[in-house]
C-alpha cells in the first residue's frame, strides 16, 4: 500500500504539539479538504474529506480511531472512509512521532494509504501524486500552525 | 489423398452475421418476468468478514433476494475436471472456492453476497445498502515470499499448492560436460482473457422443474457444480451453451454457473445475470504469472547438454486449474530441442492475488519465453546463428521429450522454421533513431487432455427426409469455428454439399457429450466421434444405394447429396429419395459414436517420466520489429507463422486460429498486464489495460504444413493453442536483438526497451 513520509521540525515542546495533535478542533483545519469535523468520543472522530483528483471529485465519510499512544512520543491513528456515491473506500494508519530537539520538536509523520473500489483503479499514478501533495500540504500546515506562536 | 471439401478455404456461415453484430449473445436474451442479478464483491485482497448486515438491501422495494454464503446448500465449489483427474493429485491438494465467501475473503472481487432484483437499477442500489464489516488480514502478494517460512498462510495448509518435477539423465554430469552454460531469469505478468462479451448467463426453473442456465461457456458439464452446490440430482440441472462472444480459457471454469443457478433456485424466478468489465477484470481467473530461472549448457559445437529450471507460478487464491497448468509449463520446459540432462522443478503457489487459471496455451507460452531466449542467449555466447543452433537441436522422430515420451512422427520443426524466417521476406534497414530486427520462436504445444484423464467424445450424425444432415454434438464453438469444422467432415464423408449440413445442440442434457472446449481437444475429439458417426451413416446410405441401383456397395459414389453407380452417372439417386427409401425399408439413417483418446498411466510424480499427452503440435513464429532507440516505443511490423497443422480441414479456420492467436500474443509481448498493489487491480478497465487493436496489427503470414501425421480426423493437428505460443518469445527475441540487451520481462514496454538501450539488461546473464 502506498506509504507517505514527512519529517519536519516545529518550535514548540514535545508536549504542546502533542496537546495540538490530540485536539481535533485544533488539527482538523491542518488537513486539507476537511469539514464537519465531529467528535464520537475520546478516542474517535469524523470528518468528510473532500478531495479533487483530475476530473474526479470524491467525498469520503471518514472514522478515524486513535488506536495507540505514548504521551508525548508516539500517536498511532487509523482511519476508514467511504464515498458511496462512486463506490469508493479509503483505509488510512498513520503514526507520529515526536523527537525532543533544542527548543523544538521534530515531527515525523508516517502515513499508509489504501485507495479500494473504482477511485484506486483509475488513473492510480495521479492518485498517489495527489496523496503525496495532501500529506505534504498537511505536514506544512502543522507546522505553520504550531510555528505561529498560538498554541497553548 | 484427395478430398473435396476438406483443406478447402470455407467461409463460415456465422462469419458475417457476427461482423454485422448479429448473433444473438447469452446477454441478448430476456424471458418475461426475469429479475436482474448483482453480485457484491470484497473490495479488499485478505480480511476477515465480521459481519454482513443486508437488512437495508432486503427491504428495498423490488429487491427479491439477497443471499449470503449461509444461503448455498454446499457452499464449497471442487476444483475437479470430468475425467479422473484427481488419480495424478498425489498429495493433498486443498482444492474447493466458497461459492460466496464465508468468514474471510482471500482475493479483491472475491463473491460475499448475491442479489436478485426487479431491475439492474435496483439491484446496484441494493448492493450499496449491504453492509460488510471487514477486518483487513495480512496478506500475500508474491509468490517466492509465500513460499518463505512464516508467510500468512492463504489456506490452511501452506501456500504450496502443487509440485512437479522432472529428473533425466544427470544433469550435474551435463553441465560438467558443457562448454558453454548461459543462465537467465525470466518475469511473466497476470493477463486478462478480455474477451469481449464478459461472463454472461440466464436461468430459469422449466414446467419439469428442471434449472436451465443458457450461459456464456466453454464448458456445459458445470451443470455438475450447479447441481452440487444446490444439493440437486445432476439430471436437475441443465446446461445450454449461448452462442459464446470470446472464451480463450477464461470461460472454462466456472463463471456466472453457481451464482446464477443459487438466485434462480432460491427465487423461484428466470434471472440474468451480467458481469461488468471491471467485475470481469477482478472475478475471474487470469494467466498465471511466471518466474522462470533457466540454466542451459552446451558443447562448442551448439549440441543441447543440460538444462536446469525453476519455475514458480502465482495460483492466486484458490486452486482453480493451476496444478495442471504447471504440468503442462513442466512437459513444455525443455522446448522443443533434444536435451539429454534434465532437472526441472515447478511449483505453484498460493496468493493473496486474483485467482490464475486457463488460458489459451495453459502454461506453455511460459515455457516458450524461456526456452527460446536461452537459445538466442547460447547463440549468442557460442557466436552461432540462431537458427543453425536450434536446427542442431531440434527434436527429430525417434527423439524423446524431457519426460522419456518417444515422438512417433516427424515434427518437421527446422522447415517451420526456415520457411517462417524466409516468409519476412527481404530484410529491411533502420533509419534514423528507427532499429529493425528479427527473432522468432519455436514452439512445441500439446494438443487433447493428458492421456490419463481418458478422454472421450460423443456424437450424433443423422439424415433428414429431404436429405440434409444434422450433426448432434454438445461441443460449445469458442469462435475458433469448431461447430463448422464438424459439419465440414460430415459433408466430406457423406458426399454432400457443406451447406446442407447443420451443426445443433450445445446443451448438456439434449446432445451427446463432447466434453470442454478447451485445450485444443475439440477438433480432435468431436472431429473424430463425428468422423465416426458420419462413417456409419454412409455405410447405411452405400448399402440403400446399393439395393435400389443393383449394384455392389463398393461400386457406390456419394457426392453432392446423390448416390451414383461408379463409372455409370445415370445411375443415380438423389439424398432426399435415398433416405426416404431407407426410413420406409427400416434401415438406420443416423448413427450415435463414441471416440476414445488412447490412454497412458499418469507420469511418474518424482521423475516426470511417462506419457503425459497422445501428440504435440510443432511450429515457428517469425517476427520483424521496429524499435525507436529515443523512445523506446516498439512496433511489430512483420509475422510470419508455419505449423505442422496434420491436415487442413477448413483453411479460413485455421489461419483464423493463427492470425488470432499471434495478434493475442502480441498483446502479451508488448501491451498487457494486470497491475496488482497488495493484490488490488490498478488497472481494472480498458483504459488502463490495453489490448491490441486493428492498427496495432501486422500482416500475418500464414504457411501451414500438412503431414497427416496428427491423431485428429484426416490426420489433423489442434492448432487453437499452439497458434500463440511462440509469439511472445519470437518478439523478445526480436526486441533484445534490437536493444543489444536481453529483455527477459513481460510486457516489453517502452521503459524496458529504454533501460536495456541502455545497457541495463533486465535479467542477469553468464555466458562462459
Amino acid at each position: 500500500m502506498p506509504r507517505f513520509e514527512e519529517r519536519f521540525t516545529v518550535q514548540a515542546l514535545p508536549e504542546t504539539v502533542w496537546g495540538f495533535l490530540l485536539d481535533p478542533n485544533r488539527l482538523a483545519p491542518c488537513i486539507p479538504g476537511c469539514e464537519g469535523l465531529e467528535i464520537v468520543d475520546a478516542r474517535r472522530y469524523a470528518m468528510r474529506l473532500t478531495v479533487k483528483v483530475g476530473f474526479l471529485s470524491t467525498s469520503q465519510a471518514i472514522v478515524m480511531e486513535i488506536v495507540e499512544e505514548d504521551p508525548p512520543r508516539r500517536l498511532v491513528s487509523k482511519g476508514h472512509g467511504e464515498d458511496k456515491l462512486i463506490g469508493s473506500q479509503v483505509d488510512v494508519r498513520t503514526t507520529l512521532e515526536l523527537t525532543p530537539e533544542g527548543e523544538g520538536t521534530r515531527v515525523a509523520y508516517t502515513s499508509d494509504v489504501r485507495v479500494l473500489g473504482r477511485l484506486g483503479s483509475i488513473g492510480d499514478a495521479v492518485m498517489k501524486s495527489k496523496a503525496g501533495q495532501l500529506a505534504a500540504e498537511f505536514a506544512r500546515n502543522v507546522k505553520a500552525a504550531l510555528d505561529s506562536g498560538k498554541p497553548q | 489423398m484427395a478430398y473435396r471439401i476438406i483443406g478447402s478455404a470455407q467461409p463460415r456461415p456465422d462469419a458475417w452475421e457476427k461482423i454485422r453484430g448479429r448473433p444473438i449473445y447469452a446477454g441478448d436474451l430476456a424471458v418475461a418476468g426475469m429479475l436482474h442479478g448483482r453480485i457484491v464483491r470484497s473490495p479488499y485482497a485478505s480480511a476477515r468478514i465480521a459481519r454482513i448486515d443486508t437488512a437495508r438491501a432486503r427491504a428495498l422495494e423490488g429487491v427479491v433476494a439477497v443471499l449470503t454464503g449461509d444461503d448455498v446448500p454446499q457452499n464449497a465449489l471442487r476444483m475437479e475436471l470430468p475425467g479422473r483427474m484427481a488419480e495424478a493429485t498425489a498429495g493433498a491438494v486443498v482444492a474447493t472456492q466458497p461459492v460466496l465467501a464465508h468468514d474471510r475473503v482471500r482475493f479483491q472481487g472475491e463473491p460475499v453476497v448475491a442479489i436478485a432484483a426487479e431491475s439492474p437499477e435496483i439491484a446496484a442500489e441494493a448492493a450499496d445498502l449491504v453492509r460488510v464489516d471487514y477486518e483487513p488480514l495480512p496478506g500475500v502478494y508474491d509468490p517466492l515470499e509465500a513460499l518463505a517460512p512464516g508467510a500468512p498462510s492463504v489456506h490452511d495448509g501452506g501456500n504450496l499448492l502443487r509440485a512437479w518435477h522432472i529428473r533425466k539423465g544427470d544433469t550435474a554430469e551435463g553441465f560438467r560436460r558443457s562448454e558453454v552454460v548461459v543462465e537467465r531469469t525470466y518475469r511473466t505478468p497476470f493477463v486478462d482473457h478480455v474477451y469481449l462479451e464478459t461472463e454472461t448467463g440466464i436461468g430459469w426453473i422449466d414446467a419439469e422443474g428442471v434449472l436451465v442456465l443458457r450461459v456464456s461457456t466453454q464448458v456445459l458439464e458445470h451443470f455438475r457444480d450447479v447441481a452440487d452446490i444446490l444439493r440437486l440430482p445432476h439430471s436437475r440441472v441443465r446446461i445450454e451453451g449461448a452462442y459464446l462472444g470470446g472464451g480463450f480459457g477464461g470461460k472454462e471454469d466456472v463463471t456466472v454457473e453457481c451464482l446464477l443457478g443459487l438466485l434462480v433456485w432460491k427465487t423461484r424466478r428466470p434471472v440474468q445475470l451480467v458481469f461488468s468489465r471491471e467485475e470481469s477484470f477482478i472475478g475471474h481467473g487470469k494467466r498465471h504469472p511466471y518466474i522462470l530461472r533457466y540454466r542451459t549448457g552446451a558443447t562448442r559445437a551448439g549440441d543441447l547438454v543440460a538444462l536446469e529450471a525453476d519455475l514458480v507460478s502465482d495460483s492466486g487464491a484458490y486452486a482453480a486449474l493451476s496444478p495442471w497448468v504447471l504440468l503442462y509449463s513442466l512437459v513444455t520446459a525443455t522446448g522443443p530441442y533434444r536435451v539429454p540432462h534434465v532437472r526441472v522443478d515447478a511449483r505453484t503457489v498460493y496468493t493473496n492475488n486474483p485467482i490464475a487459471s486457463a488460458y489459451r496455451t495453459f502454461g506453455s507460452i511460459q515455457t516458450c519465453v524461456a526456452y527460446e531466449g536461452q537459445m538466442d542467449a547460447l547463440a549468442e555466447a557460442l557466436g552461432m546463428d540462431p537458427l543453425a543452433l536450434r536446427e542442431r537441436n531440434f527434436l527429430r522422430r525417434g527423439d524423446s521429450i524431457a519426460t522419456g515420451q518417444v515422438l512417433e512422427s516427424e515434427p518437421m520443426l527446422a522447415e517451420t522454421m526456415r520457411k517462417a524466417w524466409d516468409a519476412l521476406g527481404p530484410a529491411r534497414r533502420g533509419q534514423g533513431p528507427v532499429r529493425v530486427a528479427r527473432g522468432l520462436g519455436a514452439s512445441f504445444t500439446p494438443y487433447g487432455r493428458m492421456c490419463w484423464t481418458r478422454d472421450s467424445a460423443s456424437a450424433w450424425v443423422g439424415m433428414e427426409l429431404d436429405g440434409t444432415a444434422v450433426v448432434r454434438c454438445a461441443a460449445p464453438d469458442v469462435g475458433g469455428g469448431q461447430t463448422f469444422s464438424l459439419c465440414t467432415i460430415t459433408a466430406e464423408v457423406l458426399g454432400m454439399p457443406l451447406e446442407q449440413v447443420n451443426a445443433v445442440g450445445r446443451d448438456s442434457h439434449f446432445t451427446p457429450r463432447a466434453g470442454t472446449t478447451t485445450a485444443t481437444r475439440q477438433l480432435l475429439m468431436s472431429g473424430n466421434a463425428v468422423l465416426k458417426a458420419a462413417r456409419e451413416v454412409r455405410r447405411h446410405l452405400v448399402d440403400q444405394a446399393a439395393e435400389m441401383l443393383e449394384a455392389g456397395t463398393a461400386d457406390i459414389e456419394l457426392a453432392d447429396g446423390r448416390a451414383h453407380v461408379r463409372g455409370a452417372p445415370d445411375r443415380v439417386v438423389a439424398f432426399s429419395a435415398l433416405v426416404k427409401a431407407a426410413t420406409a425399408a427400416g434401415r438406420p439413417v443416423q448413427a450415435l459414436d463414441k471416440y476414445d483418446a488412447p490412454s497412458a498411466p499418469t507420469i511418474d510424480p518424482q521423475t516426470g517420466q511417462g506419457k503425459p499427452f497422445n501428440d504435440y503440435t510443432f511450429g515457428t513464429q517469425a517476427v520483424e520489429v521496429e524499435v525507436d532507440e529515443e523512445t523506446g516505443q516498439t512496433r511489430v511490423t512483420r509475422l510470419a507463422a508455419c505449423y505442422d497443422v496434420g491436415q487442413v480441414i477448413n483453411r479460413q479456420s485455421v489461419e483464423g486460429q493463427i492470425e488470432g492467436g499471434a495478434i493475442q500474443g502480441l498483446g502479451h509481448a508488448l501491451l498487457e498486464e494486470v497491475i496488482l498493489e497488495e493484490g488490488v487491480s490498478k488497472n481494472p478497465h480498458l483504459l488502463d489495460y490495453r489490448i491490441p487493436t486493428t492498427l496495432d496489427a501486422p500482416p500475418v503470414v500464414t504457411v501451414l504444413l500438412e503431414s497427416g501425421h496428427g491423431l485428429g480426423p484426416f490426420g489433423a493437428k489442434g492448432i487453437g493453442e499452439p497458434a500463440m505460443t511462440p509469439t511472445p518469445a519470437a518478439v523478445m527475441n526480436a526486441v533484445s536483438r534490437a536493444a543489444g540487451a536481453p529483455i527477459a520481462q513481460f510486457p516489453i514496454t517502452a521503459e524496458r526497451v529504454l533501460a536495456a538501450l541502455k545497457g541495463r539488461s533486465t535479467s542477469e546473464m553468464r555466458g562462459d
